[in-house]
C-alpha cells in the first residue's frame, strides 16, 4: 500500500531509516554517537506508545454503558409465531449524516470498499410534480433515506438462488446468506430490486446485511441502529401477514402513491419488512436524488455469450430436424454436430460467469423456486439428450466403424430423437427467458426477452443452419431457404426492437423510458453499430439469395456473422440497459 | 431477550454448507472491553481513547489495538461530548492514514521539475539555507507560513514561537483565518476575550435555539445529536436561504435572502426594544453600550426589513415573540455568519440578542460559535499568529513582558507587531514581496476564495501551470514549501521541498473543542517512511537554525503542554490546574479554564471506570459554561454592544450574471478540500464524486437545464462545468455548490470582513447556462 520511496531515496549512509526502533529509546545523543537527531526522530515515530503512556487507563470496561446507548432501539421480546424482526426507520429523526453506513462497515469488519448499507435522498421537484405545490406555498423538501436488507417476507434473493444459499430464519424472518455455499451467479442481484446483495470479486461470492443476527441474539442492537446519532433506526416486530396485506391489497392509491416509499421498487414484488415512518408526512411526489439519471447495469459478457450461443444452438436442432424431415442428408450431420458444439461453448461460458464454479454443482437444489436452477436443469436435459444424437452425427460423418452398432440402433429413433431435442431445447429458451423476466425488471418484460430469445435462436438457427448447410455439397437450396428466413426474422427483429425503443423513448410515463434514454444516451455505439450490421448482413443476405458471383456460401457466411455481430450488440443492450428501478441514491454527479 | 431467538444454524450436510472460512471472515466475538460483539478478525487486545481530528466538536473515539496498533476504531461511550457516537469521518478516521500517496520522504524539485526523495539531513539543510538566505536578501518580512487548526496545540505553540521568537520572521497565517477570525473577533470585541460560552449540554437545555447560517445535521452531526437528545420540545428557529437538512427540522424556517442576516437581526433587537423583551436588569449590570445599540437599531423596522430580507413582517414577529418568549434561549451560528463581508458584525449581533434578553450564562443560553477545525480553538488562543501565545496581544508590553518571562526568551525577540492577515500574505505573494512560503497542513491552491481562471491539468508530478491568480503567486515564489500527509494536493504538487507529516494518530497532543474542551491525541499507528510528526520536524528545524538551545525545554508534546499551561497563567483560559496528559485522559477531556485550585473535572457523565469518585465540593462539572456570574472580560467586566450599519452585498446579481452562488459543506462525510476524506473507500461511496451545483427546478426549466445536464456556471473570476442537483431547497434565482471540489472556489469573490480579514465565501454573482 505505502509508497517505497524511502527505497529510491539517495540517502547518505548516515541515515538509517530502517532502523528498528525499540519503544523506550535512550534519552537524547548529541554527543557525536553514531546517532543523529533525525535517526532519533524517526526511530521515535515508529515507536507505539499510547498503551504504555496510558496502560493504567485501559482496564477491562465496563459493558453497561454500552447497552443503554441501545436499549431503546431492540424489541423487549423475541418474536412470537407470526412475527418476525423489522428494520423501522424514522425519517424525521435521520438527518442525512450517514454514520451508519460507516458503523456498518466496521463494526462487521467489511472488506475496505464494501458497504451493505446506503443512504439515498428524496428531495421535491415542483415543477416535475404532479401533485405538487406551487412552491410559493411549499418550501423545498429533502429527505434523506437510510437503508440496508429489507428482510423481506418474500425475499427475491431466496427464491432466485439456484443452490439454497439465501435461509429465511423461521423464528426472527432475518434473511440470511449462506456464504460457503454461495456459487458467486450474480442472480441474487438482479433479483433483488434494493441492490442489496454485494458481489465481492476478492471472494467470488456475494455477502450481504443479516441484521446482525448474532448481535440480536445477544440483546445487542445492530451496528447501524447502535451508531446513529439521531437514533433513527430500530428494530421492530413486524407481522409478515400484515406486510402483505398492506402492499397487496388492489388499492387505486398505491399506483400513485408508492406505499413503501416514494421513487422506489414496487413494495409488491418482495414485500419488505421496513417500515419508513414519518409523523410529519413524507409527500408522495418527491423523486430520488438520482431520478431521471440514465444508468448502466453490467453488462454480464459470459452470460451473453451464453445465452446466444445455447439460443443459436437450439435454432440449429431445428433447422436441422426440419432438414431431416425433409429429406436433406447433405449437411444435416455437419449442422447437428455444429449446434451441439456451439451449445457446448455456450454452457463453458456460463461457468466463466461463476465466482466459486467449483460449488456449482449444487445448482439444482433450488428449482422449486428459482428459473435459474430450472434453466440449468434443462441445459443439462438438453446435453443429455443431444448427445446421442450428436455422436450419431459423428459416426455417419466419420465412419467411425467400432461405434456403428450404436449408430445403427439410434438410426431408427432419430426422428422422434430430434423432435425431443428440439422440444427440450425450447423448453430451456423459455427458462432462459423467466430468468429474466422473474426478475420483475420492467425492461425485461415478457414480451422483450422472449421475443428476443426465441428470436435471436430462430434468427442464428436459420443463418448459421444456412451457413453449415452451403458449405455442404448439394445442400444450397435448402440453405437459400434458410437465409430467406433468417432475413425476415433480422428485418422482424430490427424493426421491432427499433420502434419499441422508440416508443420508450417518446412515452415520458413508459416505465421503460428511462431504459430507452440509456440506450440512446449511453450505448449510442452499440445503436450505430447495430444499423451497420443490419444493413451488412440483409446487403449479404440478398447478394446469397441471388447467389451472386455463385459465391452464396461466402454471402450466406457474411451474413450469419453480421447477424451474430448485430445480437451480440443487441444482447449487450439486453444487459446493460436493464436497470429497474432501485432505493433512492446521492445525487449523481 | 428471550432465549428462543438465540440463532443455532443447522447442522452443514454435503448439500447445504451453513458454516465455513467464508463464514469466519465476518464472524463476530465479544471481547474484553465492553464494546460489544466486534469482527473476530479485529479483536483489539488493548482499547485506548483520542479525540477525532476532523472537526471541532472533538468527539472521543476508543481506538482498538493489536500490539500497539490501531486496527479499529468506535466511537466512545461515556465521552460528554460524543456519547458513543461519531459521523462517518470519525469512524473511518484510521482509513485516511493508509494511502498509497502518503509522503513517505522529503522530496526536493530537481531542476527538471521532477520531485525527487532526499534525506531529512539535505532537507533541513535547504530548507534552513535557503530561508536565511532569502530573509538575509530581502528583509525578515520577505518570508511567511500558512499554517492549519487541524495540528496539535503543542505543535501550533511551537510553530509560532520558533517562527516569531526564534527565526525572527513577522508574517503568519492560518487556515483558521477561513473559518473562525470572526468569531474570534465578534468574541473579544464583545466580551474581552475569544471566549465561546456555551458547553454542548446547553443543546439538551435550551427550550429555544437559534441557528444563523448553521447547519449543524451536516456539519456537525454529533452536536445535532445533543438537539435531538432535547426534551423540552424545543422551538427551533433556522436563519438560512436554503432549506437544509437542519432548515427541515426547524419550527420556524428562516429563507431570508442571502446575507441580509445583520438587517435581520438588528431588527429583531429593535422589535424587543419596542416590545419591552428585555432582560433590563442583565443589560443593566452586565453590558457597557445598550444605549448606543438601542438607538442606532431604531431605523431597522420591521417594514424596512421585511423588504430587505425577503421576509414577512409576521416572520419577524414571530422570530422576536419566539426569543421572547424562551426561558433558555441558545443562538448558534457557523460559517453562514463568520464567512460574509459584514461577519464580525453580524457575530456581534447575535451576541447583542443574547445579552440583551439575558440568554447568557444560564443553562440552554448563549451567544454561541460552533467552531470548524478540531483544534481552530487551539490556534486561536495557542498559535501564537494573531494572538500572543495565551490569547494575549503582541501589541500589549505587558503581555510580551510575561510571555518572555514564562518562555526564559528575551523581551527583544518577542515582535511588538501584527502578522499580515491570510489575504494580505496572498498578495504579497503575488506582488513578490514575499519570497518564501512555508504551507503547513493546508491547501491553499484548492481552499483559497476567488482563485479564478483555468487551470490547465496536468501530469502528476510536474507541477501544474496556472493561471489563477493565487497560484500564479505560488508558482512564482522563491522557495514553496509544504508539509502535509499527502504528496498529490493542490498545494504540494507546486512545493520546491515537501516535507512529509505523519498525520492524527500518528502523534502525541492535545486539541481544543469548540466547547473549549482540551482532549487527547495518541500515536496508534506508525507514520509511512520517514514521515514526521509535525511537532518533531519543527524541532528539527529548529536544531538545523541553530536554535536548539532556545527550544531545548520543548522537547516533547507532553513537556510543550506543560509550557502552555505556563502561558495560561492568570489568563481567562487558565488550565494550570491540568496536571499532565494522564490527568486528561482519566477525566475524559478538561474545559478551560480550569486553574490551579479545582481539584477534579468531572462528574457522573465524564468519569472513566477506574477514576476516583468525584470529589466533593471543589469538584466541578465536565460540562460547564462560561459567565454564570455575569462578569465578562473586559477591565469593567460588563460585556459590550458593537453595530455598524449593513453594508450592501458587493457583487450583487445583475443581468449579466443573474443568480446568486452560495456555498458550503456538501456531506458529512466530506472534510474541506477532501485532502483526507477522498482517502476511504467507505467516504467515497457517501458524497458525489465530482462537483455539482444545486439549481430550482423552476430556473433549470427556464434554462432548458435537464437533471441529467452539464452546466457552465460563470463568474467574473471564472467559468466551471458541473453536474446538476434540481431541487426546491434552493431558491429560484440561488445556485449552491459544495466547497469540496477545487472548481468551486475559483468562481468565488475575494471580499474581506474588515474586522475579521476572514473571507466572505458564502455570496457572489454568477451565471448558468446549459452545456
Amino acid at each position: 500500500m505505502m509508497k517505497t520511496a524511502l527505497e529510491t531515496a539517495d540517502l547518505p549512509v548516515a541515515v538509517a531509516p530502517r532502523r528498528v526502533a525499540s519503544p523506550t529509546m535512550p534519552a537524547a545523543d548529541f554527543s557525536g554517537g553514531y546517532q543523529s537527531l533525525i535517526d532519533r526522530f524517526l526511530a521515535e515515530q515508529r515507536a507505539l506508545t499510547a498503551v504504555e503512556k496510558f496502560s493504567r487507563h485501559h482496564p477491562q470496561m465496563d459493558a453497561g454503558d454500552r447497552t443503554q446507548l441501545y436499549r431503546d432501539l431492540i424489541p423487549i421480546r423475541g418474536p412470537q409465531p407470526g412475527e418476525q424482526y423489522a428494520f423501522t426507520v424514522d425519517l424525521d429523526k435521520c438527518s442525512g449524516c450517514k454514520a451508519c453506513v460507516s458503523a456498518c462497515h466496521s463494526l462487521n469488519g467489511l472488506d475496505e470498499d464494501e458497504v451493505w448499507r446506503k443512504v439515498g435522498l428524496l428531495t421535491s421537484n415542483s415543477y416535475a410534480s404532479d401533485i405538487g405545490c406551487l412552491p410559493d406555498e411549499s418550501p423545498g423538501i429533502q429527505q434523506h433515506i437510510t437503508t440496508a436488507c429489507h428482510h423481506c417476507v418474500e425475499p427475491a434473493c431466496l427464491e432466485g438462488c439456484p443452490v439454497l444459499a439465501y435461509d429465511k430464519d423461521p423464528i426472527t424472518g432475518i434473511v440470511r446468506h449462506l456464504d460457503d455455499q454461495c456459487i458467486g451467479c450474480n442472480y441474487c442481484v438482479m433479483k433483488c430490486p434494493y441492490e442489496v446483495p454485494k458481489y465481492s470479486s476478492r471472494l467470488g461470492i456475494v455477502r450481504k446485511c443479516d441484521m446482525c443476527a448474532n448481535r440480536l441474539a445477544v440483546g445487542e442492537a445492530p451496528a447501524c441502529a447502535q451508531a446513529c446519532p439521531s437514533a433513527a433506526i430500530k428494530i421492530t416486530l413486524v407481522k409478515p401477514v400484515e406486510v402483505e396485506s398492506q402492499y397487496r391489497q388492489s388499492n387505486v392509491l398505491a399506483a400513485v402513491r408508492n406505499p413503501f416509499l416514494a421513487d422506489s421498487p414496487d413494495p409488491q414484488i418482495t414485500l419488505p419488512a421496513t417500515r419508513f415512518i414519518s409523523l410529519r408526512g413524507l409527500r408522495a411526489d418527491l423523486f430520488a436524488a438520482d431520478a431521471d439519471h440514465p444508468r448502466l447495469d453490467e453488462s454480464h459478457w459470459p452470460l451473453a455469450i451464453m445465452l446466444l450461443l445455447t439460443q443459436a444452438a437450439v435454432g440449429m436442432f431445428l433447422v436441422a430436424g426440419i432438414a431431416r424431415l425433409n429429406g436433406v442428408t447433405d449437411g444435416s450431420n455437419e449442422l447437428v454436430l455444429a449446434a451441439f458444439t456451439i451449445f457446448v461453448a455456450g454452457l463453458g461460458a456460463s461457468v466463466a460467469h461463476l465466482g466459486q464454479p467449483f460449488r456449482a454443482w449444487r445448482c439444482f437444489l433450488g428449482w422449486r423456486r428459482s428459473w435459474l436452477s430450472r434453466e440449468i436443469i434443462l441445459f443439462n436435459a438438453l446435453a443429455a439428450v443431444a448427445a446421442p444424437v450428436a455422436v450419431f452425427a459423428l459416426c455417419a460423418e466419420f465412419h467411425l466403424r467400432w461405434l456403428e452398432p450404436l449408430a445403427r440402433a439410434l438410426q431408427k429413433m432419430l426422428a422422434p430423437m430430434d423432435a425431443v431435442v428440439v422440444a427440450i431445447g425450447l423448453i430451456a429458451v423459455f427458462t432462459s427467458s423467466m430468468v429474466y423476466v422473474d426478475t420483475k425488471r420492467p425492461f425485461w418484460s415478457l414480451r422483450f426477452v422472449a421475443g428476443n430469445f426465441f428470436g435471436a435462436g430462430l434468427l442464428l438457427g436459420t443463418a448459421f443452419g444456412a451457413g453449415v448447410l452451403s458449405w455442404s455439397n448439394g445442400a444450397l437450396p435448402p440453405a437459400r431457404c434458410a437465409v430467406g428466413i433468417a432475413l425476415a426474422v433480422n428485418a422482424t427483429l430490427f424493426l421491432w426492437r427499433r420502434l419499441e425503443h422508440l416508443a420508450a423513448l417518446r412515452q415520458t410515463k413508459s416505465p421503460v423510458h428511462l431504459n430507452a434514454r440509456v440506450v440512446t444516451e449511453m450505448l449510442p455505439w452499440a445503436l450505430r453499430t447495430s444499423v451497420v450490421l443490419f444493413a451488412l448482413s440483409m446487403a449479404a443476405g440478398v447478394l446469397a439469395l441471388a447467389n451472386f458471383l455463385h459465391a452464396a456460401p461466402a454471402w450466406i457466411t457474411i451474413t450469419a456473422l453480421a447477424m451474430l455481430g448485430s445480437e451480440l450488440v443487441a444482447r449487450h443492450i439486453f444487459f446493460a440497459a436493464s436497470a429497474g428501478k432501485r432505493m433512492p441514491g446521492g445525487v449523481p454527479a | 431477550m428471550s432465549e428462543e431467538t438465540t440463532v443455532t444454524p443447522p447442522r452443514d450436510s454435503l448439500l447445504r454448507r451453513w458454516g465455513g472460512t467464508f463464514t469466519e471472515e465476518l464472524a463476530l466475538r465479544t471481547g474484553d472491553f465492553g464494546l460489544g460483539k466486534l469482527p473476530a478478525r479485529l479483536q483489539p487486545d488493548a482499547v485506548t481513547r483520542a479525540v477525532c481530528g476532523f472537526c471541532s466538536t472533538g468527539c472521543s473515539l476508543d481506538i482498538h489495538l493489536r500490539n500497539g496498533e490501531a486496527v479499529n476504531l468506535s466511537p466512545t461511550a461515556n465521552y460528554p461530548v460524543n456519547l458513543g457516537m461519531a459521523c462517518p469521518k470519525g469512524w473511518e478516521a484510521l482509513s485516511c492514514l493508509a494511502a498509497s500517496d502518503r509522503a513517505t520522504t522529503p522530496l526536493l524539485r530537481g531542476a527538471n521539475g521532477r520531485p525527487r526523495a532526499i534525506s531529512w539531513e539535505k532537507a533541513m539543510t535547504e530548507f534552513v539555507s535557503r530561508l536565511k538566505n532569502i530573509m538575509a536578501a530581502h528583509g525578515p518580512e520577505s518570508v511567511a507560513f500558512l499554517s492549519t487548526g487541524q495540528i496539535c496545540t503543542e505543535e501550533m505553540a511551537l510553530l509560532g514561537a520558533l517562527w516569531k521568537f526564534g527565526i525572527g520572521a513577522v508574517h503568519c497565517d492560518s487556515n483558521t483565518r477561513q473559518c473562525m477570525a470572526t468569531a474570534h473577533v465578534a468574541y473579544k470585541q464583545s466580551f474581552g476575550f475569544d471566549a465561546p460560552p456555551f458547553t454542548y449540554a446547553d443543546f439538551e437545555l435550551s427550550d429555544t435555539l437559534i441557528f444563523v447560517g448553521s447547519n449543524p445535521c451536516i456539519a456537525h452531526p454529533i452536536m445535532w445529536q445533543r438537539v435531538m437528545r432535547n426534551k423540552n420540545k424545543p422551538r427551533i428557529i433556522v436563519l438560512d436561504p436554503r432549506r437544509t437538512e437542519t432548515a427541515m427540522n426547524a419550527t420556524q424556517h428562516l429563507a431570508l435572502k442571502p446575507k441580509s442576516d445583520l438587517t435581520l437581526l438588528y431588527a429583531v433587537a429593535n422589535l424587543l426594544i419596542h416590545n419591552d423583551w428585555l432582560d433590563k436588569n442583565y443589560i443593566e449590570q452586565h453590558t457597557g453600550n445598550f444605549h448606543e445599540f438601542a438607538a442606532f437599531v431604531r431605523r431597522f423596522t420591521p417594514d424596512m426589513a421585511a423588504a430587505e430580507t425577503g421576509l414577512t413582517v409576521g416572520d419577524l414577529y414571530h422570530f422576536a415573540d419566539t426569543i421572547h418568549r424562551g426561558k433558555a434561549v441558545s443562538f448558534w451560528w457557523t460559517m453562514g455568519v463568520n464567512q460574509s463581508h459584514e461577519a464580525t458584525r453580524t457575530a456581534q449581533a447575535i451576541i447583542n440578542l443574547a445579552l440583551m434578553t439575558g440568554n447568557i450564562g444560564r443553562p440552554g443560553t448563549g451567544a454561541n460559535s460552533i467552531t470548524g477545525q478540531c483544534n481552530a480553538m487551539g490556534s486561536r488562543l495557542y498559535s501564537n499568529i494573531t494572538s500572543l501565545l495565551g490569547g494575549r496581544d503582541f501589541l500589549n508590553a505587558a503581555h510580551r513582558d510575561q510571555v518572555a518571562q514564562v518562555l526564559g526568551v528575551p523581551l527583544e525577540r518577542i515582535p511588538a507587531q501584527n502578522s499580515l492577515a491570510y489575504d494580505e500574505i496572498v498578495d504579497r505573494v503575488c506582488d513578490g514581496k514575499i519570497k518564501a512560503l512555508w504551507v503547513i497542513g493546508t491547501n491553499p491552491s484548492h481552499s483559497w476564495i476567488a482563485r479564478g481562471g483555468p487551470e490547465a491539468s496536468s501530469g502528476s508530478d510536474q507541477a501544474p501551470k496556472s493561471t489563477s491568480r493565487l497560484n500564479r503567486g505560488l508558482d512564482r515564489l522563491e522557495f514553496l514549501v509544504v508539509q502535509d500527509m499527502y504528496t498529490t494536493t493542490e498545494t504540494a504538487r507546486r512545493a520546491h521541498l515537501l516535507l512529509p507529516a505523519a498525520g492524527w494518530g500518528e502523534k502525541d497532543g492535545t486539541m481544543i473543542n469548540s466547547e473549549r474542551r482540551i482532549g487527547l491525541v495518541k500515536k496508534v499507528s506508525r507514520a509511512p517512511g520517514q514521515a514526521l510528526s509535525d511537532f518533531q520536524i519543527l524541532r528539527l528545524v529548529a536544531h538545523y537554525w541553530g536554535l536548539g538551545e532556545m527550544f531545548a525545554g520543548w522537547d516533547s508534546p507532553e513537556a510543550v503542554f506543560q509550557i502552555v499551561k505556563r502561558l495560561s497563567t492568570g489568563q481567562p483560559c487558565d488550565i494550570t490546574g491540568i496536571r499532565d496528559y494522564a490527568h486528561l485522559d482519566e477525566a475524559g477531556g478538561i474545559q478551560w479554564p480550569f486553574p490551579a485550585g479545582v481539584s477534579a473535572a468531572r462528574d457522573a457523565a465524564a468519569v472513566t471506570e477506574n477514576s476516583p469518585p468525584p470529589v466533593d465540593g471543589a469538584g466541578v462539572s465536565s460540562e460547564r459554561r462560561l459567565f454564570a456570574d455575569g462578569r465578562f472580560f473586559h477591565e469593567d467586566g460588563k460585556a459590550r454592544f458593537y453595530f455598524d450599519l449593513p453594508r450592501p452585498v458587493p457583487e450583487p446579481a445583475d443581468g449579466e450574471y443573474p443568480f446568486i452562488l452560495l456555498t458550503g459543506r456538501g456531506t458529512s462525510a466530506q472534510w474541506h478540500t477532501n485532502t483526507r476524506t477522498g482517502k476511504s473507500a467507505v467516504l467515497r461511496t457517501l458524497y458525489p464524486a465530482s462537483a455539482y451545483a444545486e439549481i430550482n427546478p423552476q430556473d433549470a426549466a427556464r434554462l432548458g437545464i435537464g437533471a441529467a445536464s452539464t452546466v457552465a456556471i460563470t463568474s467574473r473570476r471564472a467559468r466551471i462545468q458541473c453536474a446538476v442537483f434540481l431541487t426546491d431547497t434552493v431558491k429560484v434565482g440561488q445556485v449552491f455548490m459544495p466547497m469540496h471540489y477545487e472548481v468551486t472556489n475559483r468562481l468565488t469573490r475575494a471580499e474581506f470582513d474588515p474586522h475579521s480579514r476572514q473571507p466572505g465565501y458564502k455570496h457572489c454573482a454568477v451565471r448558468v447556462e446549459k452545456v
